[in-house]
């Protein structure tokens, strides 16, 4: 049975003309839904097919499910904003910055990006120097450190670029605090702050990245990783941050990336972005770029095997390499050698256990015996 | 792994299992009109045994959504209740498009009653005997208010009993169809209970709610009947319906309606009998 149907290729020609869902069949479209869900771009999809009059046209058990994470997404978007908001103002006098990034900044400040966003937490930047005491006000005001064991516990705090994530203890919310964009241990960080001064406050107070810095912490995001899960929508994200962009927008893109040092990464961005939206760029832009970079089909191929959807319907077996030496390449980007070499022995051997013993051997049991 | 297609009113879902008992529970308990492939699925669940050793000591059987474990593993035995349970966190999750109420839902004659009420209330008892006594079942756990109209739209599942009321419900209708027993879960032992056919062929018929009953077993007590007022029920049911805040104002307003539609009780009761009588004389 073909898949073209779920391909990355069709799926973006869909979502950019929403008329091609037509003549699609039932067990098409029931395929459709199972891949955009798991892919978090349902609303998304949903907002678009609205916008083209189609949503309408389809079949009520297929349109039912487009409504349904539609309304989903606003609910959790307005709670979103009352979030960021409450944290804003909370952590006011605790910290000197406080800057919101990726979903919740889209979300907060209703920029097209936001369209159709579910965001799993909030992520958020402070100073290194105010990080200790944001998190200790926060555990004050009712957030708690969700229980993780010690390795990952140690990992974060002396490794990474960010605290173990806090949970509200009522509303459930998640908030993952940084003080960089990438792990201290990788290298290649360069200051928070510099980042943090590309910012601006909404009219709500909330602090977010200005758009070109969306831009760039996002290609940084997806492009210095090495977990592909939800590259699909990100790289939808990326799409929606350029569209409508002047070339001042683009200036700035370059600048920023320029002196966060990734220049690398806001290139691969572009260069997808060409690729699977057919963005068009000023023709500057494009001979800077070419003159700058080198193209490289072997790169090309991993990487949008890495951004195309990954559901079992739409997967392949080149598909899974793609993604092992992105998983690999991610790591060493990271993590110095060294490192890494004890980072994925302790990793790998905690994977062969869950894989005899099954995948919670190392989840703590339910204390009243409620389940396990 | 084993695929099952179970097309379950508003809902299709497939199934795919490596564990035998949750197939051979699924074909005891639903009929064969639920049995049927079609060409759309709403969900795809699995109820999977997994790890290379573990399937031989300590078998557990995990739940998962497509790709979303909502739930830590639990023992093989309990495996089918797993999947109950999954659906129904399924339908919770994702579904706006009815404005779902945490209630036992009951109909004759197209007229149906809600009967929201917390665990250990006695609500699972009440359903099955009402059930298998000439009512309609629509719903065990979960009742799907349609946001047009204001009816109830059936979702018709085996009832899942729990505890003592296994052995009370098993002793009063021997020939109904059950599922093995799930020992140990974190509601006590469970069991699950075909409805009777009455009520699987009327699994596409919305029925109008003209009563929302809280009831509450009291051993040994008269039946004691206090009426709410549509404020007292609205206010109830703020708590038991789980979408609410999801459906903001459509939400507010399909309650409303429904509160402003039906006499709301309360009940004291220790006598099934004595309810049914009084449900169906006052209420219906």
């Amino acid at each position: 049975m073909t898949r073209a149907h779920v391909s990355r290729q069709f799926l973006i020609q869909l979502f950019l003309n929403p008329c091609l869902g037509e003549p699609l069949t039932h067990s098409q479209w029931q395929d459709i839904i199972f891949v955009l869900r798991k892919e978090q771009l349902l609303a998304r999809f949903a907002i678009a097919f609205k916008g083209d009059m189609v949503l309408s046209k389809l079949d009520n058990r297929v349109q039912r499910h487009f409504d349904n994470a539609l309304k989903l997404a606003e609910h959790q978007q307005k709670q979103i904003r009352f979030e960021v908001k409450k944290l804003t103002e909370y952590l006011s006098n605790k910290v000197s910055q406080l800057v919101f990034m990726k979903g919740a900044a889209y979300v907060a400040s209703g920029c097209l990006a936001s369209m159709g966003r579910v965001c799993g937490d909030i992520d958020a930047i402070v100073p290194r120097e105010d990080l200790g005491s944001a998190e200790q006000s926060l555990l004050l005001a009712g957030w708690y450190r969700r229980e993780i064991n010690e390795y990952d516990d140690l990992y974060y705090r002396k490794w990474a670029h960010e605290i173990p994530p806090l949970t509200h203890g009522v509303r459930g919310t998640v908030l993952d605090l940084h003080h960089n964009i990438v792990p201290v241990v990788s290298g290649r960080h360069v200051d928070g702050s510099i980042l943090m001064s590309h910012s601006e406050t909404l009219k709500s107070g909330v602090t977010v990245l200005t758009e070109p810095a969306q831009f760039v912490h996002s290609s940084i995001h997806l492009f210095f990783n090495e977990d592909f899960k939800y590259a699909f929508r990100d790289l939808f994200d990326l799409y929606l941050l350029t569209k409508k962009k002047d070339l001042t927008f683009w200036i700035h893109v370059f600048s920023i990336a320029a002196e966060l040092n990734f220049k690398n990464e806001v290139y691969y961005a572009v260069t997808y972005l060409k690729a699977c939206f057919d963005i068009q760029l000023h023709s500057d832009i494009e001979q800077q770029l070419s003159k700058q970079f080198k193209t490289s089909v072997v790169r090309d191929a991993i990487f949008l095997h890495g951004i195309s959807p990954k559901h079992d319907m739409c997967t392949s077996f080149q598909q899974n390499i793609a993604l092992a030496l992105l998983t690999v390449r991610g790591h060493f980007l990271k993590m110095p050698l060294r490192i890494l070499v004890y980072h994925l022995t302790v990793k790998s051997v905690r994977t062969a256990l869950e894989n005899l013993f099954g995948k919670h051997i190392f989840t703590k049991a339910d204390k009243n015996n409620t389940f396990r | 792994m084993m695929k099952i297609n179970l097309s379950l009113p508003p809902f299709n879902f497939e199934v795919s299992t490596n564990i035998a008992h949750v197939k051979t529970n699924i074909q005891n308990l639903y009929p064969e009109q639920s049995l049927t492939h079609s060409s759309f699925s709403d969900y795809r669940l699995s109820l999977k045994n997994t790890g290379l050793f573990r399937q031989f000591f300590k078998k557990q059987s995990r739940f998962l959504c497509d790709y979303r474990e909502p739930f830590k593993p639990l023992n093989y035995g309990q495996a089918f209740a797993m999947l109950e349970w999954g659906m129904n966190w399924t339908v919770a999750s994702h579904e706006m498009s009815y404005l779902m109420v945490h209630s036992a839902v009951l109909a004759k004659n197209g007229k149906a009653i809600l009967f929201p009420a917390p665990p250990g209330s006695g609500k699972s008892t009440i359903t099955a005997f009402l059930a298998f006594n000439g009512w309609q079942l629509l719903s065990d756990e979960m009742a799907l208010i349609n946001l047009e109209n204001g009816r109830c739209q059936p979702f018709v599942r085996p009832i899942c009993l729990k505890n003592s009321s296994i052995d009370m419900v098993s002793s009063w209708f021997p020939n109904a169809s059950y599922s093995s027993v799930a020992k140990d879960t974190h509601k006590g032992d469970v069991i699950h209970m075909s409805p009777p056919s009455q009520s699987w062929a009327m699994r596409n018929e919305e029925a109008e709610v003209v009563g929302i009953v809280y009831p509450q077993y009291t051993k040994g007590s008269l039946l004691t009947i206090e009426p709410l007022s549509q404020a007292s029920s609205f206010i109830q049911l703020t708590d038991n319906a789980f979408n609410f805040t999801v459906l903001g104002n459509q939400g507010f307003d399909a309650l409303t309606k429904l509160v402003e539609g039906a006499q709301s009780f309360k009940v004291w009761h220790s006598d099934l009998s004595e309810l049914s009588d009084f449900l169906e004389e006052e209420v219906l």
